[in-house]
């Protein structure tokens, strides 16, 4: 019996996951057309790069609020 | 596009050679996969790239450690000196204090074991908002030092330790700058020992400074020779170093470009085999051929080695260099240059003496008058230096744009690497494109959600996890999978070893953010694979 895919590897999921992340417009583009050739390994290994990207994200605004917080004039 | 088509096809070769996915090492010795030891050190290498370039030298970060710790010091101790002002009598009361006057250091140790620092940590008791965050600057700074120790430092740690060095300089120049009001004449309130210290400290933010902004914006502020005029002159403009002691450094220089100028071409002369019997050394060349001349006989006539290089510099060649038009000699009759007449025991003195006190002021002038030039410099780099360390120093804007710059590099550099590792197979039939379209089409925005669910720990199961180990949380860890739809009965049937693995990452990992993340991710890949 064939197990389901799960929603977190399917097309419109991935490619909603690129969109959120705001990285630069030419590697955007390229993720959204190759998502849909990807094999289940290869998305399993782009969902961990994304992760790291999401990771970076969440890095650059605490980075920025403690800035904010610990700057004096 | 077509370029990262391109490196993408001749990339993917590559990355199939070198990742085996789900390979195992020996088992019983070390059950960690491939993939999984790859990621772990793929994590392992973009913290250290994050912060590779942030990393400060030894001697910048003792400074940078030593000043947020005074700073922070000074802020508790201010609370709790306005505290103990506030509350003298009752505190005195309370705490059995009968002295008249509390040392501000006592005052601290008095009001930090009442526990008032902890009502100004949660933000209670009778403190204004100002107080609040003044306390929190000085645990901020606490922070910083921590993370400088521990050498992780954040992205931002460095704009950071700028802006509190400038604060703390800023307040050693007031110092300085006071003017003694009590005097008719002149002079600064700060004086002699107390004066030369805080230069000392300025001149040390100064220079911990100048390696803080070549950290954040890159590049360098310093040439070769500016480095030179600093380390020379320190805090310029400040009488940060007495000229006097500079002019002594640059007789040296000078003294040494006269040696050059005299003995030279003849030591560039010389064969390597030559140049060997003197230690490859100029200087012991130079001694050499200055003792010649100023031997027994000579050092009786005051011909020691400055007198030789004076002759010799004038033009009065000792025998030895007689390719040169004059020369001088001792012995029964004395000689200042062929064909002239003789002179007296008493003349031949008076010659010496002269060409030496000739010679010598001519250094002493020429050293002053470098000294004088390059202190000159000297202000002025240090000038145009401070002014764009405090214009940097208080301006967050330019710190946070170089921030966004650093994120925006390693973001790009994370989807490269990735986009190797992900496309790495051979480019795929028509018949398996149909297949994956198929079986991949659709979906909701189930990927980001599952991410943030990951990062943020919350959602179903995750509210629930426990400080306690992965057999404790097991259950949590299935019901957040399975909300997600990945199958996690495959882990029953997972090899013993490979599940201890995990389940050991786990205890190891887990309190830590990105272990977190990674492990769940490895966890859910293998949960996933299990069930093909």
């Amino acid at each position: 019996m064939e197990i389901k895919t799960p929603d977190i590897l399917k097309n419109n999921s991935l490619k909603s996951l690129v969109l959120s992340l705001g990285i630069k417009e030419e590697q955007e583009a390229f993720l959204l057309e190759k998502i849909p050739q990807l094999d289940e390994d290869e998305r399993i290994a782009l969902l961990k790069t994304l992760t790291d990207v999401y990771l970076l994200n969440m890095e650059e605004k605490e980075s920025a609020e403690r800035l904010k917080k610990l700057w004096r004039n | 596009m077509i370029n990262a088509m391109e490196q993408i096809k001749t990339k993917s070769k590559e990355s199939e050679e070198k990742i085996p996915k789900t390979e195992t090492f020996d088992i019983g010795v070390e059950f960690i996969t491939a993939g999984e030891k790859m990621r772990m050190d793929e994590e392992k290498e973009r913290e250290s790239h994050a912060r590779e370039s942030f990393k400060l030298s030894a001697e910048t970060e003792k400074a940078s450690v030593d000043i947020l710790k005074e700073n922070s010091d000074k802020i508790l101790r201010d609370l709790a000196e306005e505290y103990y002002n506030e509350n003298e009598d009752l505190i005195k009361q309370e705490c059995k204090v009968y002295s008249k006057d509390i040392s501000r250091e006592a005052k601290y140790d008095i009001v930090r074991n009442l526990g008032v620092f902890d009502q100004l940590k949660n933000k209670k008791g009778n403190w204004t908002e100002e107080s609040f965050e003044k306390f929190a600057l000085a645990e901020g700074y606490d922070e910083l030092r921590a993370q400088l120790k521990s050498s992780k430092t954040n992205i931002e740690t460095p704009a950071l330790i700028l802006n509190s060095l400038e604060i703390s300089k800023k307040e050693i120049q007031k110092n300085l700058d006071k003017i003694d009001m009590g005097s008719e004449e002149f002079y600064y309130a700060l004086n002699g020992k107390a004066r030369t210290e805080a230069l000392k400290k300025c001149n040390k933010i100064f220079l911990t400074q100048i390696e803080l902004v070549e950290k954040i914006y890159g590049g360098s502020l310093l040439g070769d020779k500016d480095k030179e005029i600093l380390s020379k002159f320190g805090y310029a403009g400040q009488g940060f170093r007495d000229v006097r002691a500079i002019i002594k450094e640059n007789e040296q220089d000078v003294l040494k470009e006269v040696k050059e100028k005299v003995f030279g071409k003849d030591w560039n002369g010389l064969s390597d085999a030559e140049k060997a019997k003197y230690n490859n050394n100029f200087d012991s060349f130079v001694k050499s051929n200055t003792e010649k001349q100023s031997d027994k006989t000579a050092k009786k006539y005051g011909i020691d080695e400055r007198a030789v290089l004076a002759l010799v510099s004038d033009g009065y060649l000792p025998e030895n260099f007689e390719k040169r038009r004059k020369s001088f000699r001792w012995g029964k009759k004395f000689y200042v240059a062929k064909g002239e007449k003789g002179l007296s025991e008493k003349q031949f003195r008076q010659f010496i003496e002269n060409h030496k006190e000739s010679f010598e002021k001519e250094i002493a002038g020429k050293a002053g008058e470098r000294a004088g030039m390059e202190e000159a410099n000297a202000k002025d780099l240090f000038l145009g230096l401070k002014e764009k360390i405090s214009k940097l120093a208080f301006e967050p804007e330019s710190a946070q744009k170089e921030m966004i710059k650093s994120f925006a590099e390693l973001k790009e550099k994370i989807i490269n690497e990735g986009i190797e590792k992900s496309f790495k197979k051979e480019e795929k039939t028509r018949e398996q494109l149909e297949r994956i379209t198929k079986k991949f089409e659709g979906g909701k925005s189930e990927a980001e959600n599952f991410v943030k669910a990951l990062v943020s720990r919350k959602g179903k199961g995750l509210g629930e996890l426990t400080d306690g180990n992965f057999d404790e949380n097991f259950d949590h860890i299935k019901d957040f999978m399975g909300d997600f739809g990945i199958p996690t009965d495959g882990f029953e049937t997972m090899d013993a070893g490979k599940k201890g693995k995990f389940k050991e990452r786990y205890n190891k990992n887990a309190k830590s953010k990105t272990g977190f993340v990674g492990f769940m991710l490895d966890f859910a890949e293998s949960l996933l694979s299990s069930n093909k």
